[in-house]
């Protein structure tokens, strides 16, 4: 969000008088949790906790173990003190992976294994990050169809939890994979696919890593191909007024709403052939956190919050970049964060976010990350647990808070608002959702679970969180 | 801009008021100089480590992070003592995600990581 006018609108702020406080207060940083310190190991050296990116999940494995091949891994699979919980990136913000038993890297299942150039098909290591997955593909002249807004995951990762890009005639990473391997808790290497062991394959691509450890996968590819991102910033009414419309015009849209701004920013991405024309600097993080100091000293005077805010936005001229698709899809959030996400009905999503929000400008005040406003293909995705099964159009919204504030007060604050719609939470984000409120929502939800039963019966892959989310004591 | 709302003096009054809360900085803004990739690290289990987890942030100019082999952007962090940038490293520093997205390394693998990013 690069805003021509955001130096300006700082210097503007500090007329008002009595800001010092406000810029003073912490938001509650006193309820984070906190990581253990790294104490010292017999060797002399730093016992290292695992946290996840933002900060706020954290365990002291037993032990963190690197297999090397698939063997070594059906071995600790079967021997290694659980829980055992496999661990791609640490982008997720709900509690998958914290463990006082076994954290499995997965580095060594990376890079590209085969691909079939007419059956645009590609084999890729699970522990391969998005981010390089994409010049491996484009060197063999493949794409990925759709793509998340971040890259630092692993595939591993973004398929167990339904990660997911937007566009309605996308479907979310998991709807791509043709073929998985997957080596269970007893050891054995399964070979999955809408032709073999089907029940597993529909249960396992949607799984939160719950069944074992998935080495490789297939995935359905589109030849490689350039794609145009157009961003520009328009009155949040209108931008509401037409999201269908710019949804259905659109290959991928998306909709950023700044909270106490009249402007939400808008950004449209579809295939072109014209020249390369790459994306300049970065400008989203320091946008955030000029936004951050603004609702520092201005919190508490929303009418000229969102003056200066529209003030600042008032002259953003559109932007326009054309390269290869992995350099458009993705943006560089270095601002951490924790986040809620929520799946809705396509027709659920207008209404629920107009609820959003005017509950933050009602009674969030010390909210300032954009919320985001995506939709995705939910038509033909048959994962058992995935968000988007049964709904032609999945619409999604993410709200986000600053990763060094306390996100529970906000999170409970609107989760109630997707309740009536019978909201799906991402796997991979903060929800306080039971077995007993999410099995209604999930028509297999005991398919899955009897999936699981039969692939793990001791629950030496579950950790509390997933203990709490099957009901499994 | 409108010079009226004498801007740099209240420039000044934000700047105090945010180095006393402790958060002034933005993790991206420091500019990025155009930097020559080094070579990979000679130890080959190194060289892999390095390229599964620092250098999707530490070779891209775009995320903010202080390139590898950029040894002017190094040096004061070197400064600080390794100690200190382990510590970055294990509990995230800004713009860096704990563990700086190595699930598994161990202190010393940490600090070989560092090294080689900083020219050493």
């Amino acid at each position: 969000m690069a805003m021509n006018r955001r130096d300006m609108l700082l210097s503007t702020v500090a007329a008002a008088s009595g800001m010092a406080l406000t810029g003073c207060e912490d938001h509650t940083a006193e309820n984070m949790p906190q990581a253990p310190a790294p104490t010292t190991g017999p060797d002399g050296k730093r016992l290292i906790p695992w946290q996840n990116w933002s900060g706020y999940q954290f365990g002291m494995p037993t032990q963190r173990l690197v297999p090397k091949d698939e063997a070594e891994l059906a071995d600790i699979l079967r021997q290694a003190p659980a829980p055992l919980r496999p661990v791609g990136a640490g982008h997720s913000f709900s509690a998958l992976v914290p463990t006082d038993g076994t954290l499995l890297s997965l580095r060594n299942f990376a890079g590209l294994k085969a691909h079939d150039s007419s059956a645009m098909t590609a084999t890729l290591g699970a522990g391969t990050r998005l981010g390089d997955v994409g010049p491996m593909l484009d060197e063999v002249g493949q794409a990925l169809t759709n793509m998340p807004d971040i890259d630092s995951q692993t595939l591993a990762g973004a398929i167990a939890t339904a990660t997911h890009g937007t566009g309605a005639q996308l479907g979310a990473l998991h709807s791509y994979v043709k073929e998985l391997r997957l080596v269970t808790p007893r050891g054995e290497v399964l070979d999955c696919s809408a032709e073999s062991n089907v029940e597993v394959f529909n249960a396992a691509k949607v799984s939160l890593g719950s069944l074992g450890v998935i080495t490789q996968m297939k995935l359905q590819n589109l030849p490689t191909h350039k794609l145009k991102r157009r961003s520009w910033l328009a009155p949040i009414d209108e931008l509401i007024e037409n999201f269908d419309q710019l949804v259905a015009e659109n290959h991928s849209f998306e909709m950023y709403y700044i909270p106490f701004c009249s402007q939400a920013m808008a950004i449209a991405i579809n295939p072109t052939d014209e020249p390369l024309q790459p994306r300049g600097p970065e400008q989203d993080n320091d946008a955030v956190m000029q936004i951050k100091q603004l609702r520092d000293w201005l919190s508490w005077w929303p009418g000229m919050r969102r003056r200066l805010l529209d003030m600042a936005t008032s002259d953003f001229e559109p932007e326009e970049a054309v390269d290869v698709w992995y350099r458009i899809f993705p943006s560089s959030r270095e601002v951490r964060f924790n986040e809620m996400e929520y799946h809705l009905p396509s027709e659920a999503l207008m209404p629920a976010f107009k609820q959003v929000r005017e509950r933050i400008e009602s009674q969030h005040h010390e909210e300032f990350f954009p919320i985001e406003v995506r939709v995705v293909r939910g038509e033909g995705d048959d994962a058992l647990l995935s968000p988007f099964q049964g709904h032609a159009v999945s619409g999604s919204i993410a709200v986000h808070r600053y990763h060094q504030e306390d996100p529970l007060p906000y999170f409970a604050s609107l989760e109630p608002i997707y309740q009536p719609y019978e909201g799906r939470p991402h796997w991979g984000k903060m929800h306080t959702l039971s077995s007993a409120q999410l099995a209604p929502r999930y028509p297999h939800w005991k398919d899955f679970l009897a999936v699981r039963q039969e692939l793990d019966p001791e629950g030496r892959m579950l950790n509390p969180h997933l203990r709490q989310l099957f009901d499994i004591s | 801009m409108n010079s009226s709302l004498g801007l740099g003096a209240l420039c000044v009054a934000l700047a105090l008021i945010l180095s006393a809360c402790g958060n002034a900085s933005s993790p991206a803004a420091e500019a990025q100089a155009q930097v020559t990739a080094p070579p990979p690290p000679a130890d080959a289990g190194l060289a892999r480590l390095y390229d599964q987890t620092c250098r999707a942030c530490h070779a891209s100019s775009r995320t903010g992070a202080p390139m590898a082999g950029d040894t002017a952007a190094w040096a004061p962090r070197m400064a600080q003592g390794m100690d200190v940038l382990i510590d970055h490293t294990i509990n995230g520093f800004n713009g860096m995600p704990p563990l700086g997205a190595c699930m598994d390394c161990s202190e010393d693998e940490f600090a070989a990581l560092i090294r080689y990013m900083a020219g050493e």
